[in-house]
């Protein structure tokens, strides 16, 4: 399959909105919210733990510092829409592989492998949902240092719900 | 009423194409990964185009089938159906070969497009596509087929092909509600059982209101309903086919009898059985008419509800003292209360997908309707009010249904989902009281 054609780089830079601030809209429902937000905090220090390890640099000073990853964050976080009230959402873990343009753009998605999507209907609508998000042009293209393209010119993007989970 | 036979058969012929197949190698995980854990909730943005159609009887189906799906997937709460007034391709090309960067520009993330045939058979033929703008990938393609008068099945059969693709699990569009209509003044109060689709459409009512009725609920068929009937003082367990509207009382027990409920096999009966003022949970054999006692407590143990594999009943019972939930095996052994907070637990429910038992809650005067695991854990309330209770399960385990009364109103079916920001109210021609919602109808 050809990969998608990308249509964000004809956006013009003003379309491109920095998302606003959300609240999580079930915080009012779900009881588990305390959990969660040390849960997303723990996150945010595992992935600055690791971030450094992770990246291979072209030269020291080039690699992207956590502001930026976060800033790619909450920029594709607001397009990341997911079905309310599925059943045990850790297992709809979904990530992404994206292929960009220097300018930002996304020119090619695709489920990484693992996630086996064409024997499981709710893994495979999960799996559409992050290709969706990737893909919407509220939330492209990525805002990121050009200087630093070949750190960010292929990211893997993991979309976890497992917080939602019931179970 | 069963589809005929053809549309069976083209219900199941899917013509999917480009099945997405995106699985690259392991070696991309070397790259940076951005995890991203708190997901949005909002509707998916989706364009409903009206079906194609060359005659002006084609078109005026076309336009109603599109409306039925539009309020079905709108009503989900999943789903924002997009303006057909911004539609930029409206030519009919549509339907084949969409031009996705006008359904992005018009902030489209689903398309769905198709054709309506009349056939001289008489009957009503529906081909459509789901797309998935982003990608421009053909998610879903299907034909269905069926008699002119059925056209509202049809619809509902779409919806839930593009509600299970989307969200990966089954839709509950393509079902019934029966529920107690009541009318009257107070002291000479008529209930009937009523059925409707689950939009409100196609009302009508089963019983005559001679005798007072309660507690319907639905056979796992979907054709048959079990149903509380009083002659007099006395209350008789009855089976009534929804179609044919024969009849048939399952036993006359000495003593109350409360809350029959089929068992998900169908082959059997679980109620409770009042005597001598104490009220113990019963199974009884459809076939043989044998009954089994299950509980052996003298406090008041009523409500029970099967799980979807069988294997255990969800009940409530005052043996603490307090009305609250309890769990035991089919056979009655190992009774365990699940809810352990305060307040009154009443009429449990358990989730057609098993993860869940929905409660009415009765704490410091109000009524809430909730949710909680088997296991107890988690217990969340989706809505309240001065009178709500009987809650039923969509056969998804998405959705509920439940009444509601305002004080000094009347009586309400309402739906709401499980996150419990959806909810709505359902319209009806009485005062509406003790829904049931059926399991996905059969072909």
């Amino acid at each position: 399959m050809k990969p998608p054609k990308n249509t964000a780089k004809k956006q013009p830079p003003k379309a491109v909105k920095k998302p606003p601030a959300r609240k999580d809209p079930l915080d009012s429902v779900f009881k588990t919210v305390g959990k969660l937000k040390q849960s997303q905090q723990s996150d945010r220090d595992r992935t600055a733990a690791r971030t450094p390890a992770g990246v291979k640099t072209a030269a020291r000073g080039l690699r992207l510092t956590l502001s930026e990853i976060q800033a790619v964050r909450r920029q594709i976080q607001p397009c990341w829409n997911f079905p309310a009230g599925a059943q045990n959402a850790g297992a709809l873990r979904v990530r992404i592989t994206i292929w960009l343009n220097r300018d930002g753009s996304v020119r090619d998605a695709k489920i990484l492998d693992g996630a086996d999507t064409s024997r499981n209907a709710k893994l495979r609508a999960a799996a559409d949902a992050g290709i969706r998000a990737v893909n919407n042009p509220r939330c492209s293209p990525l805002k990121l240092p050009p200087e630093k393209f070949d750190q960010w010119k292929v990211l893997t993007i993991d979309f976890d719900p497992s917080k939602l989970s019931s179970e | 009423m069963p589809l005929p036979a053809p549309v069976s058969r083209l219900c199941r012929r899917l013509f999917m194409a480009g099945l997405l197949a995106f699985a690259v190698p392991a070696t991309a995980a070397a790259q940076l990964t951005i995890r991203i854990d708190d997901p949005n909730f909002e509707p998916l943005p989706i364009a409903i185009v009206a079906p194609q159609a060359s005659n002006d009887d084609e078109r005026s189906t076309a336009g109603r089938i599109a409306g039925v799906v539009t309020a079905n997937l709108e009503g989900s709460g999943l789903f924002r159906a997009i303006d057909p007034s911004a539609f930029v391709q409206r030519d009919g090309s549509e339907v084949l070969a969409p031009r996705f960067n006008d359904w992005k520009g018009i902030g489209a993330e689903a398309l769905i497009t198709g054709r309506v045939f009349h056939r001289t058979n008489g009957d009503i033929r529906i081909e459509f596509r789901l797309w998935d703008v982003a990608t421009g990938r053909q998610l879903v393609g299907r034909r269905l087929e069926t008699g002119r008068a059925n056209w509202r099945r049809l619809a509902h059969k779409m919806s839930d092909a593009i509600y299970r693709r989307l969200t990966g699990e089954s839709g509950y569009f393509d079902t019934r509600v029966v529920y107690v209509a009541e009318s009257g003044p107070v002291l000479k109060r008529v209930k009937r059982l009523a059925i409707m689709d689950q939009d409100g459409a196609n009302h009508r009512f089963l019983t005559n209101g001679k005798n007072l009725v309660m507690t319907p609920r639905f056979s796992p068929s979907a054709q048959e309903i079990t149903y509380l009937e009083f002659v007099g003082e006395q209350p008789r367990v009855y089976i009534l086919d929804i179609d044919s509207g024969q009849r048939e009382i399952v036993g006359e027990f000495e003593g109350m009898t409360f809350a029959p409920r089929f068992s998900p096999d169908g082959n059997r009966i679980v109620m409770s059985l009042a005597r001598d003022g104490n009220s113990e949970i019963y199974a009884m054999d459809l076939r043989t008419r044998a009954t089994e006692r299950l509980t052996r407590h003298p406090a008041i143990d009523t409500s029970p509800s099967y799980a979807p594999d069988g294997s255990r009943i969800v009940f409530d019972s005052d043996r603490s003292g307090r009305q609250k939930i309890y769990v035991m095996n089919a056979d009655g052994s190992g009774v365990r209360r699940i809810s352990n907070r305060p307040g009154r637990y009443a009429t449990p429910v358990w989730s057609p997908r098993g993860d869940l038992i929905a409660f009415t809650k009765l704490e410091a005067g109000a009524f809430f309707i909730g949710v909680m695991q088997p296991n107890g854990e988690g217990e969340r309330i989706l809505a309240q009010g001065y009178l709500a209770e009987g809650p039923t399960w969509a056969p998804n385990g998405r959705v509920l249904m439940y009444y509601k009364k305002p004080r000094g109103g009347t009586a309400q079916l309402y739906s709401i989902d499980l996150t419990g920001r959806n909810e709505r109210p359902m319209s009806t021609p009485e005062d509406a009281s003790d829904p049931a919602w059926s399991p996905l109808l059969e072909d």
